[in-house]
């Protein structure tokens, strides 16, 4: 088993990847839409 | 620590779903972008075959299901086919601006619409429709103009006489229709001055017959509005000229025949007057030998008895003087005519006069006409008679009776008394029978 730094490491990581991710569709859709929230539109 | 993994993996797990979501939103709007993308791709395509139809750039401007030059597998000559159809587009659009302005300025220069056409309106989407009916109604309104003209123009040819095809005036070749247009010019050129020389013509005849008694003036006839009236009262003075003329060959028929009458009495009075001369000559010749004659003859002058004379004369008269009042008869001192004989004028059965004989002369007599004892005209031709003293002296002559003169020389009558007389009987022939006259006639 990890030690529980090392989880928390991990997930800081995935954290960070999933934000990462979501701002990166954030900014396709605006380039689309004209709006960071143009998924719903 | 394990609480804050635990935070996190639940953070994590939510993100995830939500990076999950937004994947999939975020798939469909590309989808629904690349339809649009298609579409537009499509109605390019068509655009572009309606603006340059068989054009290299219609060749080139194609979807092809996203592997033409319009579609999302070349990205790349996008750029460049828009660049063209864009160039091509503002061709277009300077052709429709051109079109407009030479529409306008042909409409403009033509005259054919009621108000100036702006170019402006035949270049907008809006006004082009309303306003491209109205030039086309007026360009049909000149072209039944120009049939009009064309079949007028035919049927005025045909008047002239000269032969003119509508098919000619109406054509678009120059050489066809100026010859068509300079055949009738030069017959309404001719009929021009064929008219002047009418005009001209009877402006001299008004002239001369004068313009009172045409009763029109010369100037109606240069006048359209005047000349129509002018030529009817001018017809019917003319006609009137003309029945005066037909009278004047009439009374010139009549001249003609005066004329001659007065030829020929002319010619008689020249021979009459010739005969008097020579009668006259005759006269002197013979009273000289009278004088000759009394000279030489013994002297018996004692009176003799004298008994009346009982021939009876008959002649003619061969020239007549009504000037001199005198006639020539055809019998003379060879018949036993003597001077101071007042003879009986007669035309068949009819008393005319009476002549009495002042110079006789071997074949024929001069004789005076009797004015009181006129009752005719005596003419050539009339009979003349001497019944003998005593027919003179006791019958009156036809429709008249007879006086004998007590100035009468050897008893002969020289002239009878005037109608009513009653026959004297101191003349020493009174005692004498009358006799019954029958003048043959």
């Amino acid at each position: 088993m990890l030690s529980s730094k090392a989880t928390f490491m991990i997930n800081l990581v995935s954290l960070l990847f999933f934000l990462a991710v979501i701002a990166l569709q954030m900014l396709e859709v605006q380039k689309y839409t004209g709006s960071y929230f143009g998924f719903f539109q | 620590m394990a609480l804050i993994n635990r935070i996190l993996n639940a953070l994590i797990l939510v993100l995830a779903l939500v990076a999950l979501v937004f994947g999939v939103m975020l798939y469909q709007k590309r989808q629904n972008l690349r339809a649009h993308s298609d579409e537009l791709a499509q109605g390019v395509e068509k655009i572009v075959k309606r603006l340059a139809p068989g054009s290299e750039l219609a060749k080139r401007a194609t979807y092809d299901d996203g592997k033409g030059n319009l579609g999302f597998d070349n990205v790349e000559n996008l750029n460049t086919i828009t660049a063209d159809i864009e160039k091509h587009a503002e061709a277009v659009v300077a052709q429709r601006d051109t079109l407009g302005q030479t529409v306008a300025s042909l409409a403009n220069e033509f005259d054919m619409m009621a108000e100036p056409v702006q170019p402006e309106t035949l270049v907008n989407l809006d006004t082009y429709a309303e306003k491209t009916q109205e030039i086309s109604a007026s360009v049909e309104a000149v072209k039944a103009r120009n049939l009009a003209m064309a079949a007028k123009l035919t049927e005025l040819g045909r008047d002239l006489g000269v032969e003119v095809q509508a098919a000619e005036l109406v054509s678009t070749d120059p050489a066809v229709y100026n010859a068509a247009l300079n055949r009738l010019g030069d017959k309404l050129n001719e009929l021009n001055q064929i008219n002047d020389q009418y005009s001209t013509a009877i402006t001299t005849v008004v002239d001369k017959l004068g313009a009172e008694r045409m009763e029109v003036q010369a100037s109606q006839f240069k006048d359209p509005k005047q000349a129509e009236q002018a030529l009817t009262t001018f017809a019917n003075n003319l006609e009137k000229i003309r029945t005066s003329l037909d009278s004047v060959d009439v009374m010139e028929g009549r001249i003609d025949s005066l004329e001659t009458e007065r030829d020929r009495l002319a010619d008689s009075l020249g021979i009459s007057k010739e005969n008097v001369i020579r009668l006259t000559n005759r006269v002197e010749q013979l009273e000289l030998q009278n004088a000759d004659l009394l000279t030489q003859k013994p002297d018996n002058t004692a009176p003799v008895e004298s008994q009346p004379r009982t021939e009876i004369l008959e002649g003619r008269i061969v020239d007549v003087n009504y000037d001199w009042g005198y006639v020539v008869i055809n019998i003379g001192q060879s018949d036993n005519l003597t001077n101071n004989i007042s003879m009986t004028v007669g035309r068949d059965r009819e008393y005319i006069g009476n002549v009495l004989v002042t110079k006789v002369f071997n074949d024929y007599a001069v004789a005076e006409i009797v004015p009181e004892m006129q009752q005719g005209m005596v003419l050539e031709g009339d009979n003349v008679y001497w019944l003998g003293e005593e027919a003179a002296l006791s019958t009156p002559p036809v429709g008249g009776s007879v006086t004998p003169r007590p100035d009468e020389e050897n008893g002969m009558l020289s002239a009878p008394p005037t109608e009513g007389d009653e026959p004297s009987e101191d003349t020493g022939t009174g005692g004498s029978a009358p006799i019954n006259l029958d003048f043959g006639f």
